[in-house]
Order: C-alpha cells, then structure tokens, then sequence
C-alpha cells in the first residue's frame, strides 16, 4: 500500500498540531462554537445528538493491520470500545471528548491516517472498488490512481471553496462495486480499441434528496490527462454551480439544468484551455512511482483450486459451506481468493466492530492476507489474499471471533446510516430496523433461496444508506413526530445489473409494518420469478411495480 | 378534545464532550431532562434562550424543544428529542467471547 513520503507525513502532524490549539482556545472560551464549527469539521468532527462524532478517512478503503490495531486501541481509549465503518468507506467514532481529539489525530498521524477531508465543501476521500487489484475482471488495478487523486486534492487551493461536497469514486471494472455511478465524478478504467490504458468519465450523479445516475462525459481519456480533466470539470462546477441555495449546489444539479452536451462542452473548452497552457500532465514515473506502492505481495506459485473450493461449498457443516458460498471471492492469482469479513452479525449495527474484534481482524490479516485489509461501501471488511487450502482455518477464527456471518450479498447483509440513534440530520431510526431485517430473515437456507439480493437503509433524505440504490430501499421520514418508512424498489449501485434508482412502491409503513411489508414483497418475488436463477432485480424489472404494489396495498 | 398547548424546555450540547443538557431554572446545566425548567410560551422560551446563548463556552447550538409536562415528567413531542433524552436505542458494543 501506499507510504506517506515526508510531505505526506508532514501535513498530517502539522494539521494535528494546529487543531490542538484551535481545541484549546474553544475549551478556553477565546473561539465559540460559530467560529469553531468549520474548524472541527474540517478535521473530521460532528456533533451528533449525543456527543461529538469523529471520521477517520480510509482512502479508498485499504488498510494495514498495524493501521487497524491503532483504530481499535484509540476506541479503547479514547471512546467506547468500537467503531463504525460506513458507506463511505470510512470509520466514526461516536463518543470522542473534545479535549482527546488532538490526540487522537496524533495517533493516526503516528500510523499515515488522519480525518481531513471527510467533512466540508472539499473533494472527500476518494472511493473505490474493494477487490481492487486482486478481481479477475478488472483492467487495471485503480488504487493508484485514486492515490494520485488523493493527493491532488488533498488541500488544493483551487478547490477549497466548492459551492458543495464533492465524491469521486474509481473503479477498475465494467461491474461496478463501489457505485462509481452516483459520485459527482466517477472514474472508470478502460482500453482503447487500441489497448491504451485510460478512462471513462462520469459526472453528476449521487442520492440524497436530488438522485441522479452519473452521465458520461468522456469515454475515453488518455491516462496522461487524468488530473487535468478532472480539473477541467471542477472549474466548471466551481464557476457555474450554485452557491445561493444548498440543496442544489451539488454538480448533479449543475449537469441537469445545462444539460449533458453543454456541460461537456463547457468541461472540454476547458481542457483544450487548460493544454494549451500547459495542462497539469501526469508524468509517467509518478504513476509508476505511486503503482509501485500497489505491487502484488509475494504470492506463492499455487494451483488453481476451483474444485477445492467447490467442495468447500458442498461442505458437511453447512455454515463453512454457506460461508465459502457467499463470502468467498475470486481472485486473479490461481490458488487464492478473497474473504468477506461480514460486519451483519445479528443483534449489532451494520458496520460496527469491537476494538477487540479490530485487533483479532489486524492478527487475521497478518497470518491470512499479507497484513492488509479493504473496508468496503457495503460497511463489511475483506481480507483480499487468502490462500484457498486455509478458508477453513480462516473461517473457524472468524467463528471463534463472532465475524463469521455468511450472508455477504444476500438479504441480511445490509446496510444502514446510524440513522436518529445518533444522527443529528435524521428523521428516524435505521439501525433498528435493520436488526429487525437481519433477524427475521437469518435462517440461511432462506437467504439462499432468495439469492443476491441487497436492502439500504437511511434515516432521512441526505440518503447516506443509499437506499435509492438497494434492490429494496427503505428511507425513514418522520410523520408529526413518529417514525415511518418509505419503502423503494428496483434500485441497483451498478454491481451485477446496470444501475438504476428505486422508485416509492406506495405509502409509507410505520415502525411494526415495514418488516412485514418487507417480507411480503420477498414473499412476492419468490411466487413471481421465472426461476430459481432469476434475481430479484431482473424479476422486478421484468414484471414492474405493480404486482409487488397489489401484494403490499390490495387491488383497490 | 381540548387543543393541546405544547411546552419548552432548552437543550444543547455540552462544548466538553457533545453530551446533552437541558436548562435548569436556576440558569445552570444538567443532564437530565426532569431536571429542566419548562417554560408555557414561546416567548418565554426565547428570553431563556437568550440568556442560554450567553453561556457558549459551555454549551453549543441552545435550542428551544417541545415538550408536554405531567406533574414531575416531562415528555419530549418527538422522537428526536425523545432518544436525544433516553440515548441510543440500540446495544452500542457487542460483547467480547469468552475466553
């Protein structure tokens, strides 16, 4: 993984040593909350409605096991005990002082990691896609280029004052694992018909109370000018992207009143200005510089295990079988695969994890996976390069450490936002419907049955579950101060169908009635697919909303 | 049904820590919602407010919430407010195996 060089190193101590004072001086009474606030949040810090919450970036998701070890000792600490990956492939802590946060940015200084950029009108922490490097059907591996983007964005003057957010994902496949589609900008690598490495760009999309799917801008952009387009595309979004109203601030605004071709027209006037000036061009010994950093480990020379692993599925305990079925992944290198760490243990929120466990993952990935590990959008973890022949030794550590949930891609593995437990932006509560899910459809034969299948759930409109992308989508809207929930279908984040928003079935379940209601439209699509092969998204798609709506409402 | 007349309390954050704390009638802060003091009017609410917002140091962002105040229980009118009052109404760490 990437190293940090001494300038890296340096703008992470030194944003650590001047938040310090800024801390003081607000505990002291010199600076008040007003002047405070942007000064926290651009260090990661929120305040929730009980206590102040804390954002670790993960850039791009990829950790060490010695970064995860300092994770899990500052939850101990300094906060309650665990942590929370999210849907941004980032990690909150929920319960920080004020006082201890100086020194809990010393701490992540001290392992490369800090919480700049995860909050603000700023370009955040560049996503990407969790099998990165290791996935059979990728062009290239994209970590090195959202490294690249990473540090070109990191503090870059020009963009510190976007009139919004700003999200940008990459992702190295057509199959598109980490919803590069709803990003503001998304960047794909492909080929050219004559096999120059480059990208495909998108731009405009995201969810929240304006949900857009990601429009092309470019399809083909040589490698060289990366930096350079994306530039071009900030500076048509900062010159023309409304500032009046904050709710249509984000570029997906800016991209449907222009419309595509005049945005693009816009971003490609741009660059030809921008090259004629001597456009920032991305030297090739930096990209080999960075891509050095992303080198396969040493693997071992293996033979394929394709029937080893076929018969892991068919297992006698049905548990490692399930288990190898769902969470095992493939891997480029014969012999190896990767491991779904499934944070969906029932009767605990989605994405959290003990510092205990946190600590048993970092030995895992030591021992199993060349001691790195990927959190992943879907708010689980993954182990990227596990040997075939040790998945079951692997498996019975997991068992032992309570992480052994086998339900990766199917109905319990969901994701939620902390939803009104803690958030101060919320309208209802996620997690507990969430647990309810995860609960009353355990029974993994059952989740079997149903196949791939994924449920997102937000707590309100800013959509931070993504619930306009889930094959079900479940958005809590608060009706003269109880909670209900608008249930959506037919979303997809673009992985394994092509991606599409959800639309509102009918009106809103209270809190008893949208597990029900849930099953009913599971119910519903186990009578109405064509086979056991059909998903239920091209079932959906295939026979509409109507049948799911008459099960849900009645014919009348 | 007589017309139900909604009551104010004032909350915010405590500047230390982000817990939650409520206005007391002797001005000062505590952390328990019974403890508050419950004001019959908006405008009431307000000046309270005011002299809430003097105490920055202390405590970020005052607001004034609804409340409905039976005898010595005060009941917040939404769910907000309510799990703001009582905290998450999920199982925060899971336990560790045993050893």
């Amino acid at each position: 993984m990437y190293q940090y060089d001494s300038h890296d190193q340096r703008i992470v101590d030194e944003r650590a040593r001047q938040f310090r004072g800024q801390v003081e001086r607000r505990l002291e009474g010199s600076v008040l909350e007003n002047e405070f606030k942007p000064l926290r949040l651009q260090n990661g810090l929120y305040m929730q409605l009980h206590a102040y919450m804390m954002r670790v970036a993960i850039p791009y998701g990829l950790l060490s096991s010695g970064q995860l070890r300092k994770l899990a000792d500052i939850a101990r600490r300094y906060d309650r005990g665990y942590g929370h990956f999210t849907t941004r492939q980032n990690l909150q802590y929920n319960w920080p002082a004020l006082e201890d946060v100086p020194k809990i940015l010393e701490e992540l200084a001290s392992v490369q990691m800090h919480a700049i950029q995860t909050s603000g009108n700023c370009i955040r922490n560049t996503t990407s896609d969790h099998f990165a490097g290791i996935a059979p059907d990728e062009v290239a591996d994209p970590r090195p280029y959202a490294e690249i983007i990473r540090q070109w964005s990191t503090f870059h003057p020009e963009f510190a004052y976007l009139p919004r957010k700003f999200k940008i994902a990459v992702g190295g496949s057509e199959d598109d694992r980490a919803a590069v589609y709803f990003h503001d900008i998304g960047v794909f690598l492909v080929r050219s018909e004559r096999g120059e490495l480059g990208f495909r760009i998108v731009a405009g999309g995201g969810l929240g109370r304006t949900p857009l799917v990601a429009q092309v801008v470019r399809d083909f952009l040589p490698e060289p000018e990366l930096l350079a387009y994306l530039e071009s595309i900030m500076r048509v979004y900062n010159r023309f992207g409304r500032r009046d109203n904050k709710y249509k601030a984000r570029i997906k605004i800016l991209v449907e009143a222009l419309g595509i071709e005049e945005f693009r027209r816009l971003v490609e006037e741009e660059w030809h200005k921008e090259r004629e000036q001597g456009a920032l061009l991305l030297p090739a010994e930096e990209v080999a510089r960075v891509a050095a950093c992303f080198e396969p480990p040493p693997y071992r020379q293996l033979p394929p295990a394709g029937a080893q692993l076929e018969a892991f599925r068919l297992d006698r305990d049905r548990g490692f079988g399930h288990w190898v079925k769902n969470n095992v992944h493939p891997h480029k290198r014969p012999g190896y695969a990767a491991v779904t760490i499934a944070l969906k243990e029932k009767g605990t929120p989605p994405g959290d994890v003990s510092d205990y466990q946190m600590e048993r993952v970092a030995d895992l990935a030591d021992e199993f996976s060349f001691g790195e590990l990927r959190a992943t959008h879907l708010q689980n973890l993954v182990l990227a390069d596990v040997e075939v022949s040790r998945l079951r030794e692997l498996y019975e550590k997991l068992s032992a450490l309570g992480l052994d949930a086998a339900n990766a891609g199917k109905v319990t593995d969901l994701i939620a936002c902390p939803g009104l437990d803690f958030c101060n932006l919320a309208n209802a509560r996620s997690i507990p419907v969430a647990l309810d899910i995860m609960e009353r459809f355990e029974d993994l034969d059952y989740q079997s049955d149903l196949g791939e299948l994924s449920i997102k759930i937000s707590g309100c409109i800013n959509a931070c579950g993504h619930h306009h992308i889930g094959h079900l989508g479940v958005l809590g809207i608060d009706k003269q101060g109880v909670e209900h929930y608008q249930l959506m279908l037919g979303g997809s984040s673009g992985q394994g169908a092509s991606p599409s928003l959800g639309k509102i079935i009918g009106p809103a379940f209270d809190r008893d009635a949208i597990v029900p209601a849930i099953e009913t439209v599971l119910q519903t699509y186990l009578a109405l697919r064509s086979s056991e092969d059909e998903r239920f998204i091209d079932c959906y798609r295939r026979v509409s909303a109507q049948p799911f709506k008459e099960a849900l409402y009645g014919t009348h | 049904m007589a017309k139900f007349t909604p009551q104010f309390v004032v909350t915010g954050n405590l500047t230390d820590d982000g817990s939650v704390t409520y206005l007391k009638l002797d001005r000062g802060w505590t952390p328990r919602l019974d403890e508050a003091a419950v004001v019959e009017s908006e405008g009431v609410g307000q000046e309270l407010l005011q002299a809430a917002r003097a105490e920055e140091r202390q405590v970020c962002d005052p607001y004034l919430m609804k409340v409905r105040a039976l005898g010595a229980v005060i009941e917040p009118l939404s769910a907000r407010e309510r799990i703001r009052a009582e905290g998450p109404t999920t199982r925060l760490r899971r336990p560790d195996p045993t050893l």
